[in-house]
């Protein structure tokens, strides 16, 4: 029974939301994306810097050159853009033609904590993500996830679930959430972005033009079937 | 409320037939993982609990607390959902995190990166995007700038869209080096400090 309830539970979070406007995105088609440095809405200080440590691998993944983020982060600084938020407040444009992209993604961290309660502990993330044209500035693309992971008391009993709580308590993970956070914002089908030039199904992955015509023929094909989530029962 | 349950509980029980039968059953949910592909590993929460195979529900399965989990399963390359990585990122993503929570450990840092560079070379040449220019830049800020260019040169010529980056930091680390004729002799830290 309770079985049932992690695997809905991991078919939700896979589960693609139902339709996204891809043709500004395919229109504009980037080959090179810059990541630049996160805004933290969250308390915790160090939220940032981790969090950006973990976007190069997924975004790369789909196939794109995705610009070194400790470089730029470095490079941003030495240019007197030392606060992501002013960096995000910077003209994408700009931004693109200092380095060459072609497109930015500004990702924020809505939320990065944990809640301490007496017999559990809940960590939450929460992010959202934004890609903008390097030319124009228009968005592109943009994505929000949430994680959500709680150690409950459950069967271990009381003093197993009080161990638990110190254990999480020391040093709650949120690196694990946040990598899967990026790994549904990033999937595609579903939210994330189309095979870039490095992919060997670049440009043939494309979801088919809205046809106002035959609005069945503009549905993206089985969202669903691409990323199965490991086999639990 | 505890102790009015236990008495209605003996109550029965002194009705009940004189045998009686006490089973403990694990309560807790368990997952099991079919087909797993040889060498793939099991990750609860960010974990590893090992060989996913090892759970393959005949009868081994793997219990877990009540509650929601992140469940992965990786294969030979452990992160996220990327089953078939396209590069060799040899943990890029890891020094990282490292260096943003130990600033102060930067050599580990850049002997990561060079790490990283040697093992994807000697396997194939499948170096990700970005680290030739990220250990070219780590060198760069140490003041090695000879070594540097050669890193933005390779990056450049590994990946044409980083080419107006490189050709603009190899213009710098030329500027950088022309005006300090006896750089070779500055330490490091000396050229550091002189940046600030």
């Amino acid at each position: 029974m309770k079985r049932l309830v992690i695997l809905a539970a991991l078919v939700a979070a896979c589960a693609p939301p139902p339709k996204k406007d891809y043709s500004k995105l395919v229109s504009s088609s980037p080959r090179a994306l810059l990541v630049v440095p996160v805004v933290n809405k969250s308390v915790d200080v160090d939220a940032a810097d981790y969090f950006l440590s973990t976007l190069s691998v997924p975004l790369a993944e789909r196939g794109y050159y995705v610009f070194p983020v400790n470089l730029v982060k470095r490079m941003l600084e030495d240019d007197g853009l030392s606060d992501a938020s002013l960096v995000h407040g910077t003209d994408p444009a700009r931004l693109c033609a200092l380095f060459g992209a072609d497109a930015v993604l500004f990702v924020t961290i809505e939320q990065w904590t944990a809640k301490f309660m007496l017999l559990s502990t809940q960590v939450t993330v929460e992010f959202n993500y934004v890609l903008k044209d390097g030319r124009t500035g228009e968005e592109l693309w943009r994505d929000h996830e949430v994680g959500v992971y709680a150690s409950d008391s459950g069967g271990g009993g009381l003093a197993g679930a009080i161990a638990a709580a110190i254990v999480a308590k020391a040093a709650p993970n949120y690196m694990p959430l946040a990598r899967q956070a990026n790994a549904r914002a990033m999937a595609y089908p579903g939210p994330g972005f189309p095979a870039g030039p490095y992919r060997p199904e670049y440009q043939k992955d494309l979801p088919p033009p809205a046809v106002p015509e035959s609005p069945a023929a503009a549905k993206p094909a089985t969202p669903a079937a691409s990323q199965p989530p490991p086999a639990a029962k | 409320m505890r102790g009015l349950l236990l008495a209605a509980a003996v109550s029965i029980a002194a009705c009940a037939m004189p045998s009686t039968t006490v089973r403990t059953t694990d309560t807790r949910p368990s997952l099991a993982v079919e087909g797993a592909p040889r060498g793939s590993r099991l990750f609860v929460d960010g974990n590893s609990v090992g060989d996913a195979g090892a759970y393959d529900g005949q009868p081994a399965v793997l219990l877990v607390e009540p509650g929601t989990h992140v469940v992965d399963l990786a294969g030979l390359a452990p992160f996220g959902c990327a089953q078939n990585s396209m590069y060799r990122w040899g943990g890029y993503d890891q020094a990282l995190y490292d260096h943003y929570k130990n600033p102060q450990k930067r050599d580990e840092f850049v002997a990561k990166l060079s790490g990283i560079i040697q093992q994807a070379e000697a396997t194939g040449g499948l170096v990700p995007p970005g680290c030739y220019a990220e250990y070219g830049w780590a060198l760069y800020e140490e003041g090695r700038t000879a070594e540097a260019v050669t890193y933005f040169e390779k990056e450049s010529k590994r990946w044409p869209e980083s080419r107006p980056l490189m050709e603009k930091l190899i213009r710098n680390a030329a500027r950088a080096k022309a005006p300090a004729p006896a750089a070779a002799a500055v330490p490091a830290t000396a050229i550091e400090e002189g940046k600030k």
